[in-house]
């Protein structure tokens, strides 16, 4: 405990007992298996789509380096959409960092060199829904592309955004009503 | 001017569709049901706590089982009334999504001399299409379970607290859906039985548990997002709540437990925690709390990705103790506390931290158990767990 009365913790030894055989097959068949659905879900969680294959790429590195504590395919599947949603914000920040940057050097951001998917990667940077989830906060971007776009359980995207499942409803609740006078007209 | 859950999921769905894949499908619930059974026993220095806990007459008795033979008297006894791992929510439907069906289970005690033996459950509402159940929370007397009932409207969630006996039986309304606003959460129940609380949209709404149909108080308490109702405090009239900080995942989080006059809706800072966040990649550790109905003792889990789990027990609104009680598993937000049992004999003392892993056991709704061994100065290294 520090003088101010917080408690604070340290880094221990992570002890993970029966673990999955191998965690390279695992991840292989997660691969197959969720690769496509995460790189949708990432374009969804990303301001700008364009890193959205970036980022699930190196969800996998991490769970590669991580193979010792993914016990089973459902542990593996939530630590890549976790790993997702938090690279995601991380991708965010750093783009916002660079075009910051830009302006204040008075000129515009390197673009991304274009990808085969760059024609599909630009009709969801421009669908109305995708302009309408920009307007959203982050958490409330994350809870509803997780929920409605994932298909998860609310507990499911609760610990996959590290909050509270009640924040999930909340989170979920809020953004529905913002969205729907933005989108109402496509109904 | 709202759009329904089915017409945001198939406008996100076509966003994204030249993308390639199918559509996500990222649960495998059934596969969590069929999971092998585990019952891992971590425990590798003397002294192995077994704990035995009874719902009926909401009693947790621990002992060691190399003094099983000793019959539970004072110095082993505690009471302590359950708290809501007893009570889970399941997925029941094999198809994965926003909207499928949840039962309301109660799992009664596990049989077998230490616990071990398989728990009888009790499905006291089963699965409907559209209908989410959430919070389940075991009155102190343990007749009761209360819970909030969430079904997808043509406008918005409506929502509603219930309650329904743990024998089984008709819920009952207790708080009644409201036309707008958002869903309620956290409901947590006086130490006494008789007052309930929930947040919603950033206020606290209290009642009478036998109040359906009547006024409640509505306080502007400005509970946030990250917020979460804890329980009730000493006195059963204050609340406590626990705010997470730090909500970029980057750094420590900072929690902190605040105590919410229940006269002037002040809140005041109670204790507060602080934890490395961890592999970033993996969103950081968290944490969770919950009081013990009947005693107002708060009980607070945090740790995870890397960070091994702390239990610590705040009574009478001062820290009690703080300790590791066992190494990490999965994602630290599937840690749910319900108790924290003092123990102490010839050999040592601390406290049995008792508490829920959605992730670890099958079906979502049993029991783990971690617990001190050797002296309170002793770092508490051993665990059992079981489901």
């Amino acid at each position: 405990m520090t003088a101010n009365g917080t408690l604070e913790v340290q880094w221990g030894e992570q002890r993970v007992p029966g673990r999955a055989a191998s965690a390279d097959a695992l991840l292989t068949g997660l691969w197959v298996r969720d690769r496509a659905a995460l790189v949708r879900l990432s374009a969804l969680l990303l301001s700008d789509p364009a890193g959205a294959e970036d980022v699930v790429q190196e969800a996998y590195v991490r769970a590669c380096a991580a193979g010792r504590s993914l016990r089973d395919e459902s542990s593996a599947s939530a630590y890549l959409r976790r790993t997702v949603v938090n690279l995601a914000r991380s991708e965010g920040r750093h783009r916002t960092v660079v075009r910051r940057h830009a302006e204040r050097a008075g000129r515009e951001p390197a673009a991304d060199v274009p990808s085969a998917e760059a024609a599909a990667l630009d009709r969801v940077r421009n669908a109305r829904v995708v302009v309408a989830l920009n307007t959203l906060g982050r958490r409330q971007r994350e809870a509803i592309v997780l929920r409605y776009f994932g298909g998860l359980t609310e507990s499911a995207a609760a610990a996959a955004m590290g909050v509270s499942i009640g924040a999930v409803k909340s989170y979920c609740s809020r953004g529905l009503a913002a969205l729907g006078p933005m989108l109402e007209d496509l109904r | 001017m709202t759009i329904s859950p089915d017409e945001l999921a198939g406008l996100l769905d076509d966003a994204t569709s030249d993308l390639g894949g199918a559509a996500p499908d990222f649960a495998p619930v059934l596969a969590q049901g069929r999971r092998r059974r585990r019952n891992r026993r971590l425990a590798t220095t003397s002294g192995v706590v077994a704990a035995v806990a009874l719902l009926t007459g909401g009693v947790i008795a621990v002992t060691r089982p190399d003094t099983a033979s000793r019959v539970h008297g004072p110095a082993d006894t505690v009471t302590g009334v359950l708290s809501n791992g007893f009570a889970a929510v399941r997925d029941v439907s094999a198809t994965p999504g926003y909207g499928q069906p949840q039962a309301l289970v109660l799992f009664a005690p596990a049989e077998g001399p230490e616990g071990s033996g398989p728990k009888p459950e009790h499905v006291l509402l089963p699965g409907v299409a559209g209908v989410r159940y959430d919070a389940p929370t075991i009155s102190p007397d343990g007749q009761w379970v209360y819970f909030v009932r969430d079904v997808d409207g043509p406008n918005h969630v409506q929502s509603t607290v219930e309650r329904i006996p743990a024998v089984g039986g008709d819920p009952q309304v207790v708080i009644a859906s409201t036309t707008d606003g958002g869903p309620y959460r956290d409901p947590v129940v006086s130490p006494n039985g008789t007052r309930i609380a929930v947040a919603q949209d950033g206020d606290v709404i209290t009642t009478g548990v036998e109040a359906a149909g009547q006024g409640y108080d509505r306080w502007p308490a400005r509970i946030g997002e990250q917020d979460t109702l804890v329980g009730y405090a000493p006195g059963g009239d204050d609340l406590y709540v626990l705010s997470t900080l730090s909500p970029d995942g980057q750094g420590d989080r900072l929690a902190v437990l605040r105590r919410l006059d229940h006269a002037t809706f002040a809140a005041t800072d109670v204790q507060s925690f602080s934890f490395p966040v961890g592999d970033a990649a993996c969103g950081g550790a968290g944490i969770s709390a919950t009081t013990e109905p009947g005693s107002s003792v708060v009980l607070v889990i945090y740790g995870g990705c890397g960070t091994p789990l702390t239990g610590a027990v705040i009574r009478d609104g001062r820290l009690a103790t703080s300790h590791r009680v066992g190494p990490y598993f999965g994602t630290t937000n599937a840690y749910r506390p319900m108790a924290a049992t003092p123990w102490r004999d010839g050999i040592g003392g601390g406290y049995a931290f008792t508490f829920t892993h959605q992730d670890e056991c099958p079906r979502g709704g049993p029991v783990v158990i971690f617990h001190g061994s050797g002296t309170d100065d002793e770092p508490v290294d051993e665990g059992s767990l079981s489901c």
